[in-house]
């Protein structure tokens, strides 16, 4: 038994159809056997009032994670799940930088490998807007 | 015209062996419009261990729109070789091993560049953009 993440991507853009079905098996860094070990569970978070660069995932929070750093195959799952075509969630790495990733619209998700070493935080730009997200961790570095 | 992005995540070791599937279909920014630009999917080989491989340069794309980079490392090497993902002045999101893919958000505003972390590895991408 393994955690697997499948992205299908279908596009019409060009000529020749794209389909992509691409499927991983989340293991540990540096081994393709290990299966990663914590799973933070699919969160929703409703957001009453528009945020600015609200901590997300914190690095080394220790409440209820502590996640190990660098030598991991950490993994974040993130859903702008709001239902306004004008409700737009950023997503930014390390809580003093604030490097933005991108911006999720309207129920665009990303998923992405992650460190551990640094906060990811989101704006939203909205009141009454709601955000999912999720972590597959290792809970010991490899 | 439409692209569109599913999720699966299976996980049968957790939380009672859920699973659950999102999909999405790419739109222009703050529209009902379909993306309607696509690089297409470039496979890339590198001999050697390669720094800040250009992926995405911000210069190339409109500022604060909805782009999305898939990644996928198709490499088949060791399993503790990777494909290092930054973001702007080299902030890193992550390690790509062997097998692993990413989906992610680009505003245009940022670059994004791989790092191959060991000799004779590959990786696939493509953007999805509004020019």
């Amino acid at each position: 038994m393994a955690t697997t993440a499948t992205i299908s991507l279908t596009s019409d853009i060009t000529g020749d159809a794209l389909s992509i079905n691409e499927s991983a098996t989340l293991t540990k860094s540096g081994s393709n056997v290990t299966n990663l070990d914590q799973f933070t569970g699919v969160n929703t978070i409703y957001y009453a009032a528009a945020q600015s660069a609200v901590p997300l995932i914190v690095a080394d929070s220790g409440v209820p994670y502590n996640y190990a750093d660098t030598t991991v195959a950490h993994k974040v799952y993130i859903r702008n799940a709001s239902t306004s075509t004008t409700c737009t969630v950023q997503v930014d790495i390390d809580s003093s930088s604030n490097e933005p990733l991108g911006t999720l619209h309207y129920g665009d998700w990303c998923f992405f490998p992650w460190m551990g070493t640094k906060d990811i935080d989101i704006t939203t730009n909205e009141v009454g807007m709601t955000v999912e997200f999720a972590v597959i961790s290792q809970s010991v570095a490899s | 015209m439409a692209t569109t992005a599913t999720f699966t995540l299976s996980t049968p070791d957790f939380t009672g062996g859920g699973s659950f599937s999102v999909t999405t279909t790419l739109l222009k920014a703050g529209t009902s419009t379909a993306i309607d630009q696509f690089t297409g999917i470039a496979r890339v080989y590198k001999a050697a261990a390669t720094a800040d491989i250009s992926l995405v340069a911000a210069s190339e794309y409109a500022d604060n729109k909805s782009h999305r980079l898939y990644v996928k490392n198709t490499s088949t090497t060791e399993p503790d070789t990777y494909v290092l993902m930054e973001v702007g002045s080299n902030e890193p999101i992550g390690r790509l091993f062997p097998g692993d893919w990413m989906y992610i958000p680009v505003d245009g505003t940022e670059d994004i560049k791989a790092t191959t972390s060991a000799v004779g590895m590959s990786f696939e991408w493509g953007l999805f953009h509004e020019g």
